[in-house]
């Protein structure tokens, strides 16, 4: 049953312990691995090659190897941050989710001979075999990214079986040598993150497996169809940022930018795609660089670039096939704002268990709207999103925040 | 088009925090109430002292499991027999979950365990549905499992069939104790969800935690310390809470939009409020009904009440210190064979939703796609900008309570015990020690208010005519305003559901209002009332269109000195056949519970 293995001496307090065997002080309520992002990592040279690598597919399905490098799926194994192995790519979205200024670096790999099915609103339909990998780093300021400034935390995949979509987290040693699958979660000190001119000190929390289903659920017609209790379209697991809108926008894969639907189209990794970019939906684009000036210019920019946020954050729980179907927040991007304002939350009570505010969102007050107040949060069991969040994303919360503030407080007063 | 309302009492205004009463209060009175001496609000309504329990301090690990993998039915060890560290026991249990099989039983050893992350299971292991998960400790105060270091909930469940958690105690979450979401079939049996600190608003929000699942069992279980609820059940079905104890919660059992519950043999002593039946305007189509509270032993909740307070009108923050038994909004509830004593507001309150927020009575915005020119209206583009709780009732809910019975119950109040209390109530409270001051004949010992005291306003509403209609009442002038416009917007390809409200929710009252009978008090007489009187009379609503509380017509009725503290055969009288709950049965594969089942000997279910 036990997935562990014996870790290297000089990694005893390192994460892919997972506690379980000797070497652990057994304090659970002790964050294991220290951290200090100020020292990138720095490969060990040997451990580290580069050499010709492919996907060994018939591992991807086993699904069961205990260092990532087994799968070959990069040309250098501590190294996932670039140079696929071939039938490799990849991909960025227009907005990410946002994990504690973590960079990630996101890789889809297709077995040959077959393709991903284009879906307008959805997740694609991907093949049998499909692995995607999201590796997380920190750096130490965030003014500088890229893997020579930065620590591997994380790489997790998500594999396509004949059942269906698995997880699969590895977690990396300090010296960035070795990830090794770890069921059990870890949590990891990061000291001094330096964005802007803060600085930041806060437990990272790589999620258990059991996590990863917390929001990679998809329940078809929520409970809607449910009879006595019983759900005939029941949820199964999906990945979350493959979809068009956030795929239709450009990546430069080292000869310029170029738009990454185009680019899996002519690499055979999809079809199905309509012919005329038109016909294909896609969001505005955000990230931490984005001047707010340049989107608060324009109401109909500012509330597109707030909804693809809270979609890409919030809005895999926050509709109605996903777990957080009971509350009265929700938040898909499929369903467009005018003439469904209280179904995304405007002027509508929470369910239960509010924080200071218990009107979710209030059109032109953000302080005071309950939405804002649980993004701008670090307390437990408040702050929103549940996973993923030790640290306050200030241009996201300022994002949305001038969203409602810029909203009409007539909306309400009936 | 636009139903015509002259009652301008009508609040066009969101005053979110204004209760309905304070403008009911004229300036004179309330200039009168504020001369009146003013009571001592101390908010320490308990006399427990605030030791936490230590019983916990000294608590040994060990281990006693054996293993067995038995398909279907393996049994999974937690922690091992040379290794009890917190992280063994909590990496062996998440790596199990990591790997479960239907049928699994994890078996938690003895002991005090702290945790730094939430156990969550959500039904998929690798992608495989997995069901019938037993997590078994060695008693409810042998494993204690300690969550105060996991960010949020202390065990979440959700789209997992067939639970049974039991003989375990899960400590100081930082928010829900125990969670279960979208599942059919839960047992909660002697399992204890506990924060160790009395009072304390930083407490998690609820102990036991099922929502929207179904064939709920919730039995020999504590609850201890939540600042919210203790025992929560919401958006369920099929439920059976029984022989439970919950103490110094602000709400010690709550059912909320929730069908078919079975609420008895439980103790429920020293929280805010005893047992709540609640009836909210979420908007999900799940609204309550059928629920049956019986043979519960309800004492002295009068703890201050710590909840977050947020402005949310149904919050659990409303609770008035020193209440048995809340209905809410809820139509078709038993509540019957209680002993409910030494409550210092009311043994039991019963409500509309018109009394925590008037908005429900407001008049309907009619200027479909802003079409009537005037810019000052503002525009009715979906169903939600026609009225504040346009949504909720379209989708099902009613602000009302009808078809509530209450027979048969133990009510005693233990002198001193009248401190009557509560921000919801806090201008009723007002008005009936200002009527006692007027009145010294209502004599030393009795309490301010009545032991039964049911708001009114809801059926008053329901039962006036509206001014210049047609015949209709206030409340169905509103509603059938609402589905006017909701069927413009329709016609007018604003929205697309063709919802409309069941009138039938709003028809006149009947004999289904509230009714209460054989109810036994101590050595006092007992008073039932209502605030305001549920038909209207001469004086019922002031020169300016606004009800006036009974005890505001005092002066211009002689009748109503004596309907204050009680309606002997009026409001709270009962119609031939009062309404009679059905049992519950709970259905857990082949087992079943309830009055129909496993319990239909016990004495409880022969009341």
């Amino acid at each position: 049953m036990k997935t562990y293995l014996i870790c290297i001496a000089s990694a005893a307090m390192l994460s892919a312990c997972g506690g379980s065997s000797g070497g652990s002080s057994g304090d659970a309520g002790q964050p294991t691995t220290p951290t200090t992002p100020t020292t990138p990592t720095t490969p060990v040279t040997g451990q580290c090659q580069s050499s010709a690598k492919s996907v060994q597919w018939d591992k991807v399905i086993a699904a069961d190897a205990q260092n990532l490098a087994d799968y070959q799926l990069f040309s250098n194994p501590c190294d996932p941050t670039q140079n696929p192995s071939a039938r490799g790519l990849a991909y960025d979205l227009s907005v990410p989710l946002f994990t504690d200024y973590a960079s990630k670096y996101r890789f889809v790999f297709i077995p040959p001979d077959k393709k991903a099915q284009y879906h307008a609103s959805e997740t694609f339909d991907f093949p049998v075999g499909t692995v995607i990998t999201k590796t997380f780093t920190m750096p130490a300021d965030t003014s500088q990214r890229g893997i020579d400034h930065e620590r591997l935390l994380e790489t997790r995949l998500l594999i396509k079986r004949e059942g269906g979509w698995i997880a699969r987290p590895y977690v990396w040693n300090e010296q960035g040598t070795e990830a090794q699958w770890d069921l059990t979660g870890e949590n990891l000190v990061i000291d001094d993150l330096k964005h802007l001119n803060e600085s930041f000190n806060f437990t990272y929390a790589v999620p258990n497996q059991n996590s990863c289903t917390t929001c990679h659920q998809f329940n078809p017609n929520g409970d809607d169809d449910a009879v006595d209790g019983v759900d005939p379209t029941p949820a199964f697991f999906r990945p979350i940022g493959p979809k068009a809108r956030y795929l239709n926008s450009d990546y430069d894969y080292g000869q310029g930018p170029e738009n990454q639907l185009q680019k899996w189209l002519a690499e055979g990794l999809l079809e199905g795609l309509p012919a005329s970019n038109t016909d294909i939906d896609s969001t505005p684009e955000f990230s931490d660089s984005t001047a707010l000036a340049d989107i608060t210019a324009s109401a109909q920019l500012l509330q597109d670039t707030s909804k693809a946020w809270l979609d890409i954050n919030c809005g895999h729980c926050h509709r109605k096939e996903g777990q957080a179907s009971n509350t009265a927040f929700r938040v898909d991007w499929n369903i467009p704002w005018l003439g469904n304002e209280q179904y995304h939350g405007a002027c509508a009570v929470a369910v239960s268990g509010a924080g200071e505010s218990s009107i979710i969102i209030i059109p032109g007050d953000a302080d005071n709207s309950l939405l804002y107040q649980r993004m701008h949060t670090q307390e437990p069991g408040d702050a929103m999103p549940p996973i993923g969040r030790n640290v306050i994303h200030q241009e996201g919360t300022a994002l949305v925040k001038a969203w409602i503030d810029a909203m009409d407080p007539s909306l309400c007063s009936l | 088009m636009k139903p015509t309302l002259q009652r301008n009492w009508l609040a066009r205004n969101s005053s979110s925090n204004a209760s309905f009463h304070s403008r009911v209060l004229s300036k004179r009175s309330l200039a009168l109430v504020i001369a009146a001496a003013s009571l001592a609000m101390s908010g320490c309504g308990s006399d427990d002292d605030d030791d936490n329990d230590a019983v916990t301090a000294e608590l040994n690990k060990a281990f006693n499991c054996s293993a067995s993998d038995t398909s279907g039915q393996r049994v999974v060890c937690i922690g091992s027999a040379d290794d009890l560290t917190d992280s063994k026991v909590q990496d062996d249990l998440i790596a199990a979950l990591a790997t479960a099989q239907s049928g699994d039983t994890f078996v938690l050893p003895q002991g005090r365990y702290n945790f730094t992350s939430t156990i969550e299971f959500n039904g998929l292991v690798d992608n495989t549905v997995v069901s019938h998960l037993t997590f078994r400790g060695a008693g409810m105060d042998k494993t204690i499992i300690d969550v105060s270091g996991a960010s949020a909930d202390g065990f979440l469940f959700n789209n997992t069939d067939h639970l049974i958690f039991e003989d375990f105690g899960v400590y100081e979450s930082n928010n829900n104790a125990l969670k279960v979401t979208k599942s059919n079939g839960v047992i909660m049996r002697r399992v204890a969800a506990v924060w160790e600190t009395d009072y304390q608003s930083t407490n998690g929000a609820y102990g036991l935690y099922p929502v929207e699942t179904s064939n709920v069992l919730i039995e020999d279980s504590y609850v201890k310390g939540s600042a919210d609820a203790g025992i929560y059940v919401g958006q369920s079905d099929k439920i059976v809470v029984r022989n439970n104890v919950a103490e110094k919660n602000v709400a010690g059992i709550e059912i909320e939009n929730s069908t078919l519950a079975d609420v008895y043999g439980n103790r429920a002593v020293g929280n805010t409020g005893g047992v709540l039946v609640f009836d909210l305007p979420i908007g999900n189509g799940k609204y309550g009904s059928g629920v049956r509270v019986f043979d519960n032993h309800i004492e002295a909740n009068n703890a201050p009440n710590f909840a977050n307070v947020g402005d949310f009108a149904g919050g659990v923050h409303i609770v008035p210190p020193g209440t048995g038994v809340i209905i809410l909004s809820t139509s078709d509830v038993e509540i019957y064979n209680n002993v409910i004593k030494d409550h210092q507001t009311t043994a039991i309150a019963l409500t509309s939703y018109l009394l925590p927020d008037d908005q429900v009575a407001s008049a309907p915005n009619a200027d479909v796609g802003g079409l009537d020119g005037n810019d000052a209206t503002p525009a009715v583009n979906s169903y939600g900008d026609i009225h504040p709780y346009a949504n909720a009732l379209l989708d099902g809910w009613s602000p009302l309570v009808r078809n509530i019975h209450i027979r048969d119950n133990a009510i005693s109040v233990a002198a001193g015990i009248d401190n009557p209390q509560g921000s919801l109530i806090e201008d009723i409270v007002k008005g009936y020690q200002l009527f006692h001051a007027f009145y010294p004949d209502i004599t030393a010992g009795q309490t301010t208010v009545p032991h039964i005291l049911y708001d009114g306003i809801g059926e008053l509403l329901t039962n006036t005519p509206n001014p210049g209609g047609a015949g209709e009442t206030i409340l169905q002038a509103v509603t059938g305003g609402i589905n006017q416009v909701a069927a413009a917007l329709d016609a007018n390809g604003l929205e697309s559901d063709g919802r409309q409200i069941n009138m039938a929710l709003f028809t006149t009252y009947n004999g289904d209002g509230v009714c209460q009978q054989n109810n036994g008090i101590d050595d006092q007489t007992l008073f039932a009332a209502s605030v305001f009187e549920t038909t209207p009379g001469a004086h019922t609503f002031d020169d300016s269109g606004s009800p006036q509380a009974k005890i505001q017509q005092y002066g211009m009725d002689t009748t109503m000195v004596g309907r204050v503290m009680s309606d002997p055969n009026g409001v709270m009288g009962c119609p031939a056949t009062p309404f009679d709950g059905t049992p519950v049965t709970v259905t857990f594969d082949q087992q079943s519970y309830g009055c129909t089942t496993d319990d239909s000997d016990s004495s409880s279910c022969a009341l």
